[in-house]
This record gives structure tokens, C-alpha cells and sequence, in this order.
């Protein structure tokens, strides 16, 4: 009974201190509100079930990301292409319309343009605070290829929220 | 200015290495690099913060998660009234179920197709179209989750002999499919056999703590389903 009541004492440290951030990742990788959810909550459902394996909580952040990244790239394996509803559609525009409005629609759009290789560890470095050798052990990549992305994922959204163009 | 600290500036502000520390201490033009990319740090913090609010619904399933597990496991007056009720329950199924003597598993697959009999109305008349997601939080409970949700029309937890279970439909073909995952409670005495009715047939079997019992109507094939079925389960063991 107290082995369990640690263990759900953790999980509920785990679901404070990193549901924000997993949302947010989550979000920024899915476009998708039910889909982020889906996916966050199949996060922690097997951060749960493994639980006991995290020796050390303060890895904890890097474990809950890697699961999410897994669970992201499952989904992409288990679905293919699904219809959109119309209504949702019209709730894109509207957001868009919004975002229009806002002072930082230039960083938005320029963000768009980057490719997924230059936007996540981008994604990883401002969201979790993560340096360049953690964000390499995320994605599987040597810290030097990690630190030449970061610099041309900053250095073409300069170019585009200045010029506009398309990056090459 | 060095290329290797401009480009530190950039990809790294926030470096604590001691050379770039140092290089920027003695250049100001570094420094305003440094400075630039904070800024620009802050503008897409805040960028990436703009995700919508999380649904209640979706807050409860996070905080509901492993709940059960705990809660079952710990010993409060809770569990004496559930035991009572447990109690009752089992009096007024010996009323109402045929027990023959061979013992509890008898019971079990007599509940089972008594269940889906009672069930027949309302459960997978309609296809609910749950989500996977959450009939994998409902499963956690019980060490099992099931890895797609295709031919899933139903879901939910019934009480099985006083026992909270799993109850799950799967639409194959024109018949509905019952399954339920029933927590190993109790002793049985006879598993994994095949047991009928006059309208529905089933399998029965120990998979990690539980009994998997299916349930199909009496002339469906029930091998291919049954065999489909355990694929998509994934057990905890």
C-alpha cells in the first residue's frame, strides 16, 4: 500500500510539473487540440505503467519526451490521412484571423516555413530549456549537428521576418 | 568577432562556457548577438505558449490515471462496505444464476452469458466510437491495452459477480462481440474452456491477474474473433 501511495504520489508530482510543457510540445507538433490530448494523456497512461523504471526523477522531463515523441510517431504508423471536419476548418480561419491581428503573426508565419528538422530542436531548446547535448540525446543526433540546426533555424528566421522569402 | 562565438550567440545564448563567457566580456558586438537571441528567445517562448486550454475532460483522464490501482490496493472502510456489498451481490446472483456444483469459474461463464444476454439491449446497439485513448486509461487498471480501437463499438466498467470489470464490444461482421476482463478475485476452479447457452457461446482463460472471458452468439464462428481479439490485447505481465 505505501509502495503504491509513493508511486502515485510521483505520477502526480510528474502530471504538476511537466503537463504544461507536454501540452505545449504536443500541440506545436500535432496542430490538433483532441489530438494533443489523445496524445498527452497515452503519455502519461505509460509513463504510469512504467513508473517504477525512472530511477532518477529529475530525468524525468527527458523520459516524459521521449515517450511522447514514441506515442507521436505511433500514431503516424497506427493512422493515416483523416478527414477534417468543416466546422473545424472555420475555427482554423478564425484563429488565424486572430493571430493576424497579433504583433508576432511575422515570427508565426516565419516559423511555419522552418522544416520539422530545424523546428523541433528549436521547439525542444525554448520550451524545455534543454541544451544542446540533451536536445542531441532527444532526437538521436550528435550535439554538432544539433547546435548547426539551431543556428540556421534562428539565423532563417531572421531572414524571413525580414525579407518574407521562402527558406531554401 | 570570432565566427565560432557568433555562431554560439546564436544557437546557444545562454552557454555558460567559460571561453564564450569570456569573449563576450571583451566584445560588445557579441554581447548585442547574445542580447538579440534572448529577445528572440522570449518572443518564441511565448509563441509556442499559445496552445489552447486542455478540456476538463482530458485534465480528469490524466488525474484519473492509475487511481484505481491505488485505491483498490489500499484498505479502508471503503473496501468492508465493497466487500458488503460484494456480499449481497453474490446472494442475490445465487437467486438468479444456474450454479452448477463444478465451483466459481462455473458461476463466472454463467454471469458472463448472462451478461451479455442482459446486455443485448443497450450494450453496442449503437457504435459509440470510444476512443482508444480512453478505453486504454479504463484497461490500465487492469494491466491490459489494446492497440486499436478499429472494431471497438463499446466500453465500460460493469460490476461482474461484485467484481469491478472491463466490459468491451467488437463488432465483427454482423455479431456483436462481448468481452470482459474480470480481476483474478478468486479461486477457480476449471479455466480456459469453451461454455454455452441456448443463445451465446464463449471462451474463458487466466492472462496475467485476470480472466479474459468472450463471448459470442451460438453459431458464430468464434475462433478467428476470439484469436483477433487476444492479438490486439496487450498484456502487463
Amino acid at each position: 500500500m505505501k509502495k503504491e501511495s509513493i508511486k502515485r504520489q510521483k505520477y502526480e508530482q510528474l502530471v504538476k510539473l511537466y503537463h504544461g510543457d507536454l501540452f505545449r510540445y504536443a500541440y506545436w507538433l500535432t496542430h490538433d487540440k483532441q489530438v494533443t490530448e489523445d496524445l498527452v494523456q497515452e503519455t502519461f497512461l505509460r509513463a504510469w505503467r512504467a513508473l517504477d523504471q525512472l530511477a532518477d526523477i529529475n530525468a524525468a522531463k527527458a523520459w516524459l519526451i521521449t515517450i511522447l515523441r514514441r506515442e507521436n510517431a505511433r500514431r503516424f504508423e497506427r493512422k493515416q490521412l483523416t478527414l477534417v471536419d468543416i466546422d473545424d476548418c472555420v475555427v482554423l480561419d478564425e484563429h488565424c484571423d486572430i493571430e493576424a491581428g497579433l504583433e508576432n503573426k511575422e515570427l508565426t508565419h516565419a516559423l511555419s516555413m522552418l522544416s520539422n528538422d530545424y523546428k523541433e530542436p528549436l521547439m525542444l531548446q525554448v520550451i524545455f530549456g534543454f541544451s544542446g547535448d540533451e536536445i542531441a540525446q532527444q532526437l538521436g543526433l550528435n550535439k554538432n549537428t544539433v547546435m548547426t540546426r539551431l543556428f540556421r533555424a534562428k539565423k532563417q528566421l531572421a531572414t524571413l521576418m525580414t525579407s518574407g522569402n521562402t527558406p531554401q | 568577432m570570432n565566427i565560432d562565438f557568433y555562431q554560439q550567440a546564436i544557437s546557444d545564448p545562454h552557454s555558460q562556457c567559460p571561453d564564450f563567457l569570456a569573449a563576450m566580456a571583451s566584445d560588445p558586438q557579441l554581447q548585442e548577438v547574445q542580447q538579440q537571441q534572448l529577445a528572440q528567445e522570449l518572443k518564441l517562448s511565448a509563441l509556442f505558449g499559445d496552445a489552447p486550454t486542455p478540456s476538463q475532460t482530458h485534465l480528469d483522464a490524466i488525474n484519473a490515471i492509475g487511481i484505481t490501482d491505488t485505491q483498490q490496493k489500499s484498505w479502508s472502510v471503503m473496501n468492508y462496505l465493497a466487500i458488503a456489498a460484494s456480499l449481497v451481490l453474490c446472494v442475490v446472483s445465487l437467486k438468479y444464476i444456474d450454479i452448477s456444483p463444478t465451483g466459481y469459474n462455473q458461476k463466472l461463464v454463467s454471469h458472463a452469458l448472462n451478461h451479455a444476454a442482459h446486455g443485448h439491449s443497450y450494450a453496442g446497439v449503437t457504435n459509440t466510437h470510444p476512443s482508444l485513448t480512453n478505453v486504454n486509461v479504463q484497461l490500465a487498471s487492469y494491466g491490459v491495452s489494446l492497440e486499436s480501437g478499429d472494431d471497438l463499438i463499446w466500453n465500460k466498467d460493469c460490476d461482474f459477480e461484485g467484481i469491478t470489470s472491463a466490459h468491451l464490444v467488437f463488432q465483427d461482421k454482423k455479431a456483436k462481440i462481448n468481452v470482459y476482463v474480470v480481476p483474478d478475485s478468486y479461486e477457480f476452479s476449471q479455466i480456459e474452456r469453451i461454455f454455452n447457452d441456448d443463445r451465446y457461446q464463449g471462451t474463458i482463460k487466466k492472462v496475467s491477474n485476470n480472466y479474459l472471458i468472450i463471448i459470442a452468439p451460438k453459431g458464430h464462428d468464434l475462433a478467428p474473433v476470439s484469436g483477433r481479439i487476444n492479438r490486439q490485447l496487450e498484456w502487463q505481465i
